[in-house]
């Protein structure tokens, strides 16, 4: 309808999109490609899901034969050990590298990053584009192992099993999906260095004048924890992979017993990355929640310093406590005791963000509107998952709850819980100035609620699977147990899954409505004060009509209102 | 059920000495958890309500820091995590520093079985047998890829690695039979790697001890050596291919060809599975190189006699 030009209707074309170095563009690129991963993985969580949903027939009435094995009858299960092996395996992987990490980095960071500073683009806008081609490439070497018949390592690779595992022979090649998704991974991660590398440079070097540190959007600040640690974190993984492949391909022995190789080596080289990896899918959350809360409220944050340093503070903090994933995998009980130490402290600057933005909502003028509720369920989220992390860092219970339901259900109530619904609330919160439409807030509301929902039945059934003793990764739960318990709330977790995939569908037919029929979305339809509100929706292809004026903080709402967003107080009538 | 006992049925029942204390700290945390989540949670929903305002923002003047609050809730986690941190730690060091005069028990795990062995070896079972009452440690490694033994009326867990050797104890105080899972991920049959611990008597223990020395049956093995995991007695396919009636019969393999499962064919699949595998069948069986002639021999008796 609108003949005005912006970022999404020039230029013209498909070429134009797929060589276009605007970072407003290539956060659509990402969009698409994470969404679409998010689907895919999904897909392989219900059917983790539907194979639990019931147990499993057994012959002799379900007698486990002595020596712990059990017979089982193929019938009555949807899949074989092995294919479920495979699909747990890819759940994760997918969820990991291909959705997660890249999410709020990827699309909200890449799109709102310039346009907070004032500025045009990234400092390096073609290493940004490369980052999304290397990020398809990853994809694409990663999803090779599929053609020959998939991984069934789990995402962690653990070695030696991982290094045992058997080549496959396709079409006359010896190939091995092992070294096909360990290589996917090992290309993705430098898609994470290039974004890394890029915000960092950007958030050094192109600030507008008047903005200091300290003036920063929070955002930035946890963009900024985020990309340190994408930069520092991720050549790690790449040297334990790539040492992984050396293993595989030439017998080396670094890894392998058998070759004189010492598998726990590989566990801490492995969460050496991927415990920060999980600070970098949870830093956007925060710096997502940070900007929504203050927005919605429409109060100045509160306890702005102390936010964007508890960021830091978990960036730094975040890569010292690894070793907490291996309280009971035979390293020294020194060891384990000094990393339950430092994973501990991880709590306290948690806890000052979550305290310090409900301290934001107290006596502010609350719009409880679709990107609110995000903002609610977030909290409630993350209370869970970051308390019942205190559990698993302390060493006497972690060594009764490690490798069960419970850390399964707390893992997911940080990652997806915190993570995945910052993202969506997110996505609802800069929707508008995204693509320049606006969404029914109602069926958003709905959306929110019934993921919420779905989310909290899925997984607080798993705290209490896992508290029974239920081990994760298992095929199969009859037989053995409290049988009556692990099928009842494996029932319940199954159903909460399907009332989640309920809620995505909600949530996408809504974002599909809001693209073909929405309202023409205003400049500024929440009333913030951050600079991406001073343009149009959705923007013009370098950002701004003129270069905006950097008068005012982000959240002076006890100063500024809301229609005097970066204006000169000269400038108004 | 009242509510005390909804509470206590959050956790599987106690068994030993350590899983009282293991108890102890988690219901420390789960008050100090309680506690907390019952401050943000309704404060994040109440704020939400209290403060609902519809219409054009104005501009808003609540407070944007307190240096007293700020300090409050930075210095209360604090302390409070030392606390809890100590007392996860000694109850650490309790589980993990045995008594000098526990009884050492062998556990070797392979893909996808539990063998146990007692007194120097020259017992050697399939489940976990225990007396009640003592001190036992678990001397722990593993054949191939790393397993873990979880017993959750213990409280304890821990990883069996190849190549080294890891070690948990326990003194049971009930006498009963629990479930021993394996907890590492380790490849097709994990979630079959269960087995049973059995706490029994002193007078039962060593009654066992004593009706479970020297040379096993065939039938004993194929439990012991984890043969169990991937081969059926009753025709069904499982891994591999049952041993119902294969005695004798010819074998198509992978490779085209075809043998028949005489003697040598049996000693050849286990010592050297991967060399003839039949056809439809993955090439997944670990190589028992080390096995002892009279087994073998125990273990092909055992197969003729499965008509």
């Amino acid at each position: 309808m609108s003949t005005e030009k912006n970022y999404l209707n020039h230029p013209k074309g498909l070429l134009s999109w797929l060589i276009t170095v605007d970072h407003k563009r290539i956060a659509i690129l990402y969009t698409i490609v994470v969404l679409f991963f998010f689907f895919v993985g999904g897909v392989y969580a219900s059917l983790i899901r539907l194979e639990l949903a019931f147990p499993n027939t057994m012959i002799d009435g379900g007698t486990p034969a002595l020596g712990g094995a059990t017979v089982a009858e193929t019938e009555g299960m949807y899949f074989d050990d092995k294919t479920y092996n495979k699909i747990f395996t890819m759940h994760g992987i997918v969820m990991v590298f291909l959705v997660i990490i890249p999410a709020t980095p990827a699309i909200l960071g890449n799109f709102l990053l310039p346009i907070l500073l004032g500025a045009k683009d990234v400092a390096f806008p073609r290493l940004n584009l490369a980052s999304w081609y290397v990020y398809m490439l990853g994809a694409g070497v990663a999803l090779t192992s599929l053609i020959a018949g998939g991984v069934d390592t789990g995402w962690t690779f653990y070695t030696p099993f991982s290094t045992l595992s058997k080549s496959v022979e396709v079409a006359g090649i010896q190939f091995s999906p092992v070294i096909a998704i360990t290589l996917g991974a090992f290309i993705l991660g430098f898609s994470s260095i290039f974004t890394g590398i890029n915000f960092i440079v950007t958030i050094h070097k192109m600030r507008p004048p008047g903005m200091t540190w300290f003036k920063l959007p929070l955002f930035l600040w946890g963009m900024y924890a985020t990309s340190l640690i994408q930069v520092l974190a991720t050549p790690v993984l790449g040297v334990t992979l790539g040492l992984l492949i050396l293993e595989k391909v030439t017998g080396a022995g670094i890894f392998d017993p058998a070759l004189g190789g010492d598998p726990i080596l590989f566990q801490h080289f492995f969460w050496f990355y991927s415990h920060p990896a999980v600070y970098i899918m949870i830093l956007p959350a925060f710096a997502v929640i940070s900007e929504m809360v203050a927005v919605h409220s429409h109060r100045n944050i509160f306890g702005y310093k102390l936010i964007g340093f508890s960021s830091v503070a978990i960036a730094l903090l975040g890569s010292l406590v690894w070793g907490h994933h291996m309280f009971v995998s035979g390293q020294s009980e020194w060891l384990g005791a000094i990393f339950s130490f430092l994973t501990f402290f991880i709590g306290i600057p948690s806890g000052i963000k979550v305290f310090n933005w409900l301290a934001t909502m107290y006596k502010g003028e609350i719009k409880l509107n679709t990107s609110m509720f995000y903002v609610i369920a977030f909290l409630i989220n993350f209370a869970i998952g970051g308390l019942t992390g205190i559990f698993l860092g302390t060493l006497v219970i972690d060594i009764n709850l490690h490798d069960t339901y419970f850390v399964v259900a707390h893992f997911h109530y940080v990652m997806m819980g915190s993570g995945l619904f910052a993202f969506f609330g997110g996505m609802h919160h800069w929707w508008p100035k995204i693509f320049g439409k606006m969404y029914n807030e109602i069926v958003g509301i709905l959306g929110c609620l019934v993921i919420f929902v779905g989310f909290n039945i899925t997984f607080l059934s798993q705290f209490y699977l896992g508290l029974q003793g239920m081990p994760r990764r298992y095929h199969d739960y009859s037989g053995f147990g409290p049988e009556e318990i692990f099928s009842r709330f494996h029932g319940f977790s199954s159903v909460g899954t399907l009332i989640m995939a309920i809620g995505f569908v909600i949530i996408a037919l809504n974002w599909l409505h809001s693209l073909f029929a929405g309202k023409k979305a205003p400049s500024n339809p929440w009333g913030g004060l951050t600079l991406e509100w001073a343009t149009t929706s959705p923007p013009p292809t370098h950002n701004f009509h003129k270069d905006p004026e950097y008068i005012h903080g982000p959240y002076d709402y006890d100063k500024i209102l809301p229609e005097n967003i970066a204006q000169k107080p000269a400038d108004k009538e | 059920m009242n509510f005390n006992m909804l509470l206590m049925s959050l956790l599987p029942k106690q068994a030993s000495t350590g899983a009282a204390e293991s108890d102890f700290a988690f219901w420390v945390v789960f008050w100090i958890c309680v506690f907390f989540g019952l401050i943000i949670i309704p404060a994040t929903i109440y704020f939400a309500i209290r403060y609902r305002k519809k219409g054009k923002p104005g501009l808003t003047n609540g407070p944007t820091h307190s240096t007293f609050l700020e300090f409050f809730w930075t210095a209360v986690p604090t302390l409070m995590i030392f606390f809890i941190f100590v007392i996860g730690f000694v109850g650490f060091m309790d589980f993990y520093v045995a008594p000098s005069d526990a009884e050492e028990i062998r556990v070797t795990g392979r893909q996808w079985s539990w063998t146990f062995s007692y007194a120097n070896g020259s017992v050697e079972y399939s489940e976990l047998t225990v007396p009640i009452g003592r001190p036992i440690k678990l001397v722990m490694s593993s054949e191939d890829v790393i397993h873990s033994v979880y017993i959750p009326v213990f409280r304890v867990k821990m990883d069996t690695v190849p190549n080294r050797y890891s070690s948990l104890w326990f003194e049971a105080t009930e006498i009963g039979s629990y479930d021993l899972y394996c907890t590492e991920y380790c490849g097709d049959a994990h979630s079959r790697m269960v087995t049973k611990v059995n706490v029994v008597s002193e007078e039962d223990y060593q009654k066992f001890l004593k009706d479970n020395q020297g040379e096993k049956s065939g039938e004993q093995l194929y439990t012991l050596r984890g043969c169990v995991a991937c081969h059926s007695l009753d025709g069904s396919p499982k891994i591999g291919p049952s041993w119902k009636g294969i005695y004798g019969t010819e074998r198509p393999l992978a490779n085209g060809s075809s043998v028949i499962a005489d003697d040598n064919y049996i000693k050849q699949s286990i010592i050297d599975p991967n060399s003839q595998v039949v056809k439809g069948y993955p090439a997944a069986m670990p190589a028992y190189v080390d096995m002892p002639e009279e087994e073998i021999n125990a273990i092909i008796d055992f197969m003729k006699e499965l008509k």
